[in-house]
């Protein structure tokens, strides 16, 4: 073997900059702000946010700067084309479907959103204990799930709205008390999968209460799928008062929902088809656009390890 | 010797894998029967194949999961049966280091937000303020800059992101921390800088190690002692040197050659002790040496009686070829 020639440059001092060498180059950011990145690169769920903004401040505006109310007759001027002075018409009774319909959005969208938080809630806390604990908890709590899942969900909606009457709170309570398995499904899922990643271990460590555990370590990460999950839920809350408005046992008049609203034109569908189109145009935009959201956000969430 | 810090003992972890409610019962006895000691100041090496029970023998120690039977002494006390109060204090002594550096850090949370959490959560300083400081002191330590404090871990790399796991363990100050295979997820030049990391520590700090890894020389570079399992027993047991250079278990001897030496004119004079047949399922096990299925030197005894440890000098080794 030949003798290695060592040149006294080899032992130099290296130079400052290598003591840079664990540096990131990537700006710092939070994670709102890196979540808010990402989702701005969807150009669909963009759309989707900026129509579903419009249709919930038309909601929140036109009944109140509108010069008609929602049950305000004009018995004159009925089943009119739409015109200036009404901009979708007027249906059989002579009310002005633009405040018609956005009041109706208004019940509409607060249903859905609300039965959707309280299924976050709700499905949170049951999936996450029963993923997290496992075993006979775990057992237990999902066949209480599968008995409450295999009665029509239909049935108990009929029977809690003819106990407490079709107030909008009572459709409010129907539609959580059976949509919140889905959501328990989902997040039980999520933990089971997480609590067996390394970091989950890390956390009973040092120390984790059970709670900080479930909250901190596995909600958290799983909340790409949770937030999909949700955006679907509120379509479907939409759904169900629309198809139980439309069959008569939802929001009762002059009260509206789009769901009602629908129903009422239906009867004119042979005269004045016009009048179903914007009820429905309605309710497909929100649908539509909560569920390019949904996409959005659930990728935006995608956890990167 | 001085002084013990870790004595097990005796110890069982099995795990109950039956399906179904009328199904046979099945057990998988992932550590059966372990006992050894670990000293202060020390680094325990715990080295087998995969699915031996040496990580299963690291997660019962730090308690996440309950001894089926056994003592686990940390410092004179018996911590196989504590919770709550108890367990907490514990883990303020008792730390971990994870596999696998892309799985083991929340990836919701700054590093900071990593670090911090175990100070939180056992009170170690009054103020934030003093909690972010000693967090940079612990980056510092590690080599990491102060400044990556409010990064994610996806922005590092795997050597750095172990760093930070090694940060993570030693904001509570531990006496003892378990290495779960701590490098085996990183590549050769990192694993270097890990290991010399994990020796600097405990110079300085004076924490003992139990080293998990199933690469026989990484284990001997850092280890004090070793201990060599299969399916859940301890085969042979004593000084890393003793072992690695006499070893006197079948198992342990088919291990060593099994290292793969630099130079090819030695390795080809070498000769390789290869192993008939695989590792049997943990599941319902037969009796006799758990080792006697595959072991070249099986006798008719092997295969009906479970050989105890002998202790020869300052190893043990659980073999009938060295009962007196």
């Amino acid at each position: 073997m030949s003798e290695m020639k060592y040149d006294p440059s080899m032992f130099e001092k290296l130079d400052e900059s290598e003591k840079n060498d664990e540096a990131i180059a990537m700006e710092s950011k939070t994670f709102l702000q890196d979540t808010w990145r990402r989702f701005c690169s969807n150009k669909l769920a963009i759309l989707g946010l900026v129509v579903l903004v419009i249709m919930i401040l038309l909601a929140v505006f036109v009944p109140v700067f509108s010069q008609y109310t929602y049950d305000g007759q004009d018995l004159a001027n009925t089943n009119a084309l739409p015109s200036a002075a009404h901009l979708l018409g007027t249906d059989k009774l002579g009310r002005d479907i633009l405040v018609r319909i956005c009041s109706g959005m208004r019940v509409t969208l607060a249903i859905g959103f609300t039965s959707a938080a309280i299924n976050l809630c709700i499905g949170i806390v049951y999936g996450g204990c029963a993923g997290y604990f496992g075993g006979r908890v775990d057992m237990t709590m999902m066949r209480i799930v599968d008995i409450i899942d295999s009665v029509p969900s239909l049935l108990y909606t009929i029977m809690i709205l003819m106990v407490f009457g079709n107030s909008v709170f009572s459709m409010m309570l129907a539609i959580s008390l059976t949509s919140w398995i889905t959501m328990a499904r989902q997040v039980r899922a999520q933990v089971m999968s997480l609590k067996e990643m390394e970091f989950a271990m890390a956390a009973k460590v040092i120390g984790c209460s059970d709670l900080r555990i479930l909250l901190k370590h596995l909600v958290v990460n799983a909340l790409g799928p949770i937030i999909v999950c949700l955006t679907m839920m509120i379509p479907s809350a939409i759904f169900t008062e629309s198809s139980l408005s439309f069959i008569g046992i939802g929001i009762q008049p002059p009260a509206c929902s789009l769901g009602s609203l629908a129903n009422e034109a239906r009867q004119l569908i042979n005269t004045q088809p016009l009048q179903v189109v914007w009820p429905v145009i309605t309710i497909a935009l929100i649908t539509l656009s909560l569920n390019f959201i949904g996409d959005g956000v659930g990728e935006a969430l995608e956890a990167k390890r | 010797m001085s002084e013990t810090i870790l004595k097990v003992d005796h110890l069982k972890t099995y795990f109950d894998v039956t399906k179904g409610v009328f199904a046979k019962k099945q057990i998988v006895k992932a550590v059966d029967d372990v006992s050894f000691e670990v000293y202060k100041n020390e680094t325990f090496g715990l080295v087998g194949e995969s699915g031996c029970g040496k990580s299963t023998l690291g997660r019962t120690i730090v308690k996440l999961y309950e001894p089926t039977d056994g003592s686990i002494e940390f410092e004179g006390k018996d911590i196989s049966k504590i919770k709550g109060k108890e367990l907490k204090a514990y883990r303020k002594d008792m730390q971990m280091i994870f596999q696998d550096p892309y799985a083991s850090l929340n990836p919701r949370m700054t590093v900071g937000e990593i670090i911090k959490e175990p100070m939180k959560i056992f009170n170690i300083y009054d103020t934030d303020e003093e909690r972010e400081a000693r967090v940079r002191e612990l980056l510092d330590i590690v080599s990491l800059k102060p400044d990556h404090i409010r990064r994610y871990p996806a922005e590092f790399s795997g050597g750095q992101r172990q760093r930070i796991g090694i940060a993570r363990a030693l904001a509570v100050n531990p006496k003892f921390i378990v290495c779960d295979e701590p490098i085996s997820a990183l590549d050769a030049s990192i694993q270097a800088q890990v290991i010399n990391l994990l020796k600097h520590i405990q110079k300085e700090m004076g924490i003992s190690y139990i080293f998990i890894a199933h690469d026989l020389g990484m284990v001997k570079h850092i280890s004090d002692r070793i201990g060599v399992m299969y399916l859940g027993h301890i085969v042979e047991c004593g000084p890393s040197d003793v072992v690695y250079h006499t070893p006197l278990h079948p198992y342990t001897q088919a291990l060593l050659s099994a290292i793969p030496i630099p130079d090819p004119d030695v390795a080809k004079a070498k000769q390789r002790i290869v192993l008939e047949g695989e590792i049997p399922s943990p599941i319902n096990t037969p009796a006799g040496c758990p080792f006697a299925s595959r072991c070249p030197r099986a006798t008719e005894r092997c295969r009906k009686e479970t050989p105890k440890p002998v202790q020869l000098g300052e190893r043990s080794v659980a073999c009938f070829l060295y009962e007196k």
